[in-house]
């Protein structure tokens, strides 16, 4: 069996390392547009672009490549698929034939569409080489604007504020992450922000950039008049890279369609991590969604590689992510909502509590903050399809892992 | 050569049954777990990120989960059993003696 995997991120490698451990005679192609071997990705806006970390944790090294006999090419793209010829075309070297495709594609950080978003000192955010560029840019004292409210923007005005920049995040919406929290936790992100002397700025606007002196310097358009800025830096989304799909007539829908198994509408290609919209059975989900995390690459990239060397179906687990910024380490569990109860353990003021969000009975979502071991609890409750008093949850006295 | 020397550790009460306790011994963060009576000592680092494992659960009966990225190792043995961990943790023995808990560290 001939399995090409196109895109060497963590979904990728996993379906590679998975595909490897359950089927040693599978011929394995793992194809990356970058130059590096495949990589974890949350280190790059925290260790990596500080510096405290010289480079994120590799999740296939060449050399362990070679030893499971996987083929990794690096420094490739991938141009074409011919479904009919099973063959992924390269934009160098020979065409690679398939018997199965996984499409790992992922994403690009969204580029910013205002007059002057291209000028040198404007930045966004993905790719180690992007993280290592910040790095470089990102000196004490310097003037530091970010654009975009959402997890990427907070943890750089973090790690740059930890550095001794001066920071300015503009936001276009009323409150933080509003997408993935509610406003409470929002209103908590903005208030440690603001605490740690980030100026926060909600409701605002970006309009053009354009350079200010010689040095480097930027003149930033905003909301409020004209603010000067030695390095710009939009964390304002990711672009799911669906261009191969979309070229060879597979569907498309924010996202490359999949079902459960990982399969797109051609039996033969599959899709995986950030660029797969996969239909879910989580409390309070839509009926299909794209999610864009370290454990949905993980799992779902396992998950995929057990399904092509015929293993019985991996359970899924919860959505689930972090995010750390300057002392605090946010984890949230589930798709958490207004809706039902929310039971709070622990006090906000002290950055170290847990909200759980009850409704109908069932627990629906965690955020813990500074609390992991609560949250990883909530996880085993729902795995067990149970959940503690309200009583229980908020008595600091009550040992959960006991209950 | 090598040299192995039994460190005292913590008290045996000071580590709660089914549970993990972090501590520091001659600088090597260790993590001290009773399962069934029976203390175990592993290195508190996880291998993979930058997280106390004294901060985990213990899973399964024998196993503690990161309380970060939920990889997992095997308490008795340190072994990495679940992703993302594959590197093993450091595995320290342990004893007990008049309600006190030793470790045997190794020095190069």
């Amino acid at each position: 069996m001939k399995t090409v995997i196109v895109g060497a991120g963590q979904a990728g490698a996993w379906v590679a390392r998975t595909l490897r451990q359950h089927a040693p005679e599978a011929q394995i192609v793992l194809v990356g547009q970058e130059p590096h071997p495949p990589y974890e990705r949350p280190p790059l806006s925290k260790g990596v672009m500080s510096g405290a970390q010289s480079e994120p944790p590799c999740l296939l090294p060449a050399r362990q490549a070679g030893e499971l006999g996987i083929r990794l090419e690096l420094g490739t793209r991938a141009v074409a698929i011919d479904r009919a010829r099973r063959q992924v075309l390269l934009e160098q070297g020979p065409p690679l034939a398939y018997d199965t495709l996984v499409l790992a594609t992922g994403g690009a950080a969204r580029q910013p569409n205002i007059p002057g978003g291209g000028l040198p000192g404007v930045h966004t955010l993905r790719s180690l080489d992007d993280a290592v560029r910040l790095r470089g840019a990102l000196r004490p004292g310097r003037r530091l604007l970010v654009v975009g409210g959402g997890w990427i923007g907070l943890e750089v005005a973090a790690t740059a504020r930890l550095l001794g920049l001066q920071v300015c995040l503009i936001e276009g919406g009323s409150r933080l992450c509003a997408r993935s929290v509610p406003a409470d936790i929002s209103n908590f992100l903005l208030d440690l922000h603001r605490r740690h002397g980030v100026d926060v700025q909600l409701k605002g606007a970006v309009t053009a950039i354009e350079p200010a002196a010689d040095d480097g310097a930027l003149r930033v358009r905003t909301h409020r008049g004209v603010e000067l800025a030695d390095v710009v830096v939009f964390g304002i989304g990711l672009e799911p890279n669906t261009e191969l799909a979309v070229a060879c007539g597979l569907q498309v829908e924010n996202g490359i369609v999949v079902d459960a198994r990982g399969q797109t509408s051609d039996p033969a290609i599959y899709a995986v991590g950030d660029v797969a919209n996969q239909p879910c059975g989580w409390p309070g989900a839509q009926a299909r969604l794209r999610l864009e995390s370290w454990a949905n690459a993980q799992g779902q990239g396992i998950a995929v590689g057990a399904a092509l060397a015929g293993q019985p179906p991996v359970p899924r687990d919860m959505p689930w992510f972090w995010s750390d910024q300057y002392d605090v380490n946010l984890q949230v569990l589930g798709l958490p909502s207004e809706a039902g109860l929310r039971v709070v353990r622990g006090s906000m003021r002290d950055a170290k509590f847990c909200v759980f969000q009850i409704v109908e009975g069932a627990l629906h979502s965690v955020v813990a903050v500074n609390m992991a071991k609560e949250l990883k609890l909530a996880k085993r409750w729902h795995k067990q399809g149970r959940c503690p008093s309200i009583a229980e949850l908020q008595d600091p006295d009550t040992r959960l892992e006991r209950l | 050569m090598a040299t192995e020397e039994w460190v005292r550790a913590a008290g045996y009460d000071d580590v709660p049954e089914e549970d993990t306790l972090g501590t520091e011994i001659g600088g090597v963060p260790v993590c001290l777990y009773k399962l069934d009576g029976e203390i175990y000592a592993t290195d508190n680092k996880c291998t993979h990120g930058d997280a106390d494992l004294s901060d985990g659960l213990i899973q399964d009966g024998c196993e503690i989960e990161c309380p970060l990225h939920e990889g997992r190792f095997d308490i008795r043995s340190g072994k990495a059993v679940s992703p993302p961990c594959s590197d093993d943790l450091r595995s320290y023995p342990a004893r007990v003696e008049q309600g006190v808990i030793y470790i045997k560290l190794v020095h190069a």
